[in-house]
């Protein structure tokens, strides 16, 4: 699925502080999406916006040449699939449950067993079976994000929105979240957007980048092309140097 | 690492011990009805209570007519009183924790209690003499729950200028629930004493004299909550969330807590319209079927409302006893034979973790 986003505005609150002041961008099919920029610059708020979570105070965000008022949040939902930074989630019950919940869109009134497989089988692949039937209050913050994907997962939507899935992961299961990224577009054909802060991450998985700062877009293009030591400078002020060291993608 | 078979297992085994707990709080709550039969203020026995129910379908005049009258009329909508109102408190109460996402919110939190009260206050210092003994009793009900649905109807117009945010709702809630209160200790302060009794008692809460179609309206509005409210269960999972996340899985957010808010509202003001305020029961029995089926409100709904007859009818059923031939109010008996079962839950759901 193809998304673009024209001349988007948003602000909380009718009186509130602009955050984002006109973003043009376009999120490509079958391709992962890197969402870049400092603390506060409106990642997480447009990814909102790409989600009908904000409402934007003017501009469109166009799916496949639709506006996305013209869907309801229900067929949204069928669409996108979203990862939050964290949940805000109380008085929820076990691993399981929080997961089923993911499949709101395809679930009747009780639970099939199809519906039941169909959460163990992502679990499964997220190496995380063995927490089904643990609360999710006292999952450590990795776990919780684990299974926030797993939820998202359960979505099986065109598209997938994760904001920063990793913040709270060791390098080993980060690496396996950005893997899980690139095979849902590889071997699914569907698209990922996702907000990190390394850019070594998104120069070796991502095949596009937008980089934002204060509220606007600074540059999109292939991850080669936007991240580039000037680019760096002007966004995070912060000196780099890209080297070629043998690998497929250069390091920051 | 377990496998999909064993995580199936495990979720069915667990839905399995839900449905269980349904069943037996089910049989529970009929050994307590049929114990709340046989106790009254009159020796009347449980054998003569099932009698005048038969003549009642059959006929038939096995009992004399003022036994019939004391089983009819008094035993039994006083039993499915008591059943309904703890089922319709435990119900609202869980409904408010979750689309607030606060455990410590209860049917009274909004101010639902105060303005009922205030009502219930109007009518029953302006009826005296005659007026007193015909019209307080259809006025007192009827005030009272026009004041709570009045103060729902502020406490939701104000929130929604605040965004419809559940911190602006509980907050202003609250805050309205002060108002009224303080207008209740004013009426209470320039009244004559005469009223202070019926006010105080009517405070207090009880199920005793209710009529019977004051039950048919209980039943009615408790069946019609439950019934949408499992229809909206998954909803109502997805809601505790909070309203982004649910918004992000296809959740209308602010309608189906609209839908909540008029559930909780209707059930809370009818119930405390009729019986008075009852305390804690709205609060705990929530609390006490997380604590025994989780969070999901397809067993939530059932068990809350089960155990929260159970707890209203236990409560009521004792307050005839423990110092007959005189009752206690049954909110006194609800919080005393509560709050010690509730301390004992939370320190062993503690020690488990």
């Amino acid at each position: 699925m193809k998304v673009k986003i024209s001349d988007l505005c948003f602000a909380y609150g009718k009186k509130g502080r602009e955050i984002l002041h006109g973003i043009n961008c376009e999120f490509h099919e079958n391709s992962m999406t890197a969402i870049l920029g400092p603390n506060g610059c409106g990642k997480t708020t447009l990814a909102k916006c790409i989600n009908k979570i904000n409402i934007p105070s003017s501009g469109d965000i166009l799916f496949d040449d639709k506006s996305i008022n013209e869907y309801s949040r229900h067929e949204i939902a069928k669409m996108i699939g979203y990862v939050p930074q964290f949940s805000n989630a109380r008085l929820v019950g076990t691993v399981m449950e929080f997961v089923l919940l993911g499949r709101r869109q395809f679930i009747g009134w009780s639970v099939r067993d199809e519906d039941i497989q169909a959460v163990a089988e992502v679990l499964e692949k997220l190496h995380i079976s063995d927490l089904s039937e643990k609360n999710y209050g006292e999952l450590s913050g990795g776990q919780k994000q684990k299974v926030l994907v797993a939820r998202a997962l359960m979505q099986k939507s065109e598209m997938y929105l994760f904001d920063e899935p990793t913040s709270n992961l060791d390098i080993k299961n980060e690496l396996e979240i950005m893997n899980l990224g690139r095979r849902i577009v590889d071997e699914e054909g569907k698209s990922v957007a996702m907000v990190v802060h390394d850019l070594n991450m998104a120069l070796h998985y991502a095949d596009y980048v937008v980089i934002m700062k204060d509220g606007n877009i600074v540059k999109e293009g292939s991850s080669r092309d936007v991240i580039t030591a000037e680019t760096v400078k002007d966004v995070y002020d912060v000196k780099t140097k890209i080297e070629d060291c043998g690998y497929v993608n250069p390091f920051v | 690492m377990k496998n999909k078979e064993q995580i199936a297992a495990d979720y069915r085994k667990l839905t399995g011990k839900k449905v269980r707990i349904i069943i037996l709080l089910a049989l529970g709550l009929a050994g307590v009805f049929i114990w709340g039969m046989s106790v009254g203020g009159s020796d009347l026995g449980l054998g003569k209570v099932f009698q005048a129910i038969g003549d009642f379908f059959t006929g038939s005049e096995n009992v004399t007519t003022a036994e019939r009258y004391i089983a009819l009329d008094i035993r039994v909508p006083r039993v499915i009183a008591g059943m309904v109102a703890g089922a319709s408190l435990a119900l609202s109460g869980l409904l408010m924790q979750g689309i607030f996402q606060n455990p410590l919110v209860s049917p009274y939190t909004l101010g639902i209690s105060n303005a009922a009260s205030f009502g219930a206050c109007i009518a029953i210092v302006s009826c005296t003499g005659i007026a007193s003994v015909i019209i307080q009793p259809i006025l007192t009900p009827v005030l009272a729950f026009a004041f709570s649905v009045l103060a729902m109807l502020i406490v939701f117009i104000i929130a929604k200028f605040g965004g419809q945010s559940t911190k602006t709702l509980v907050l202003t809630g609250v805050a309205i629930g002060y108002l009224f209160a303080s207008l209740v200790s004013l009426i209470k302060y320039i009244v004559h004493t005469d009223s202070l009794p019926d006010l105080v008692y009517w405070q207090m809460g009880s199920v005793a004299n209710t009529r019977w179609y004051e039950v048919y309206i209980m039943i009615g509005t408790l069946a019609a909550c439950f019934i949408i409210s499992l229809i909206l269960a998954w909803d109502l999972n997805i809601m505790t969330l909070g309203r982004e996340e649910a918004s992000a899985l296809g959740v209308n957010f602010k309608r189906i807590q609209t839908v909540t808010f008029i559930m909780t509202t209707v059930l809370t003001g009818v119930t405390v319209s009729f019986t008075g305020v009852i305390g804690f029961v709205g609060l705990v029995a929530p609390h006490i079927t997380r604590m025994i089926v989780g969070n999901d409100y397809r067993y939530c709904i059932p068990v809350s409302a089960l155990f929260g007859g159970l707890l209203l009818l236990a409560a009521d059923t004792l307050a005839k006893i423990v110092i007959a031939p005189a009752e206690l109010p049954v909110g006194i008996i609800t919080s005393l034979v509560g709050v010690p079962f509730y301390i004992f839950l939370v320190l062993r759901r503690n020690k488990n973790v």
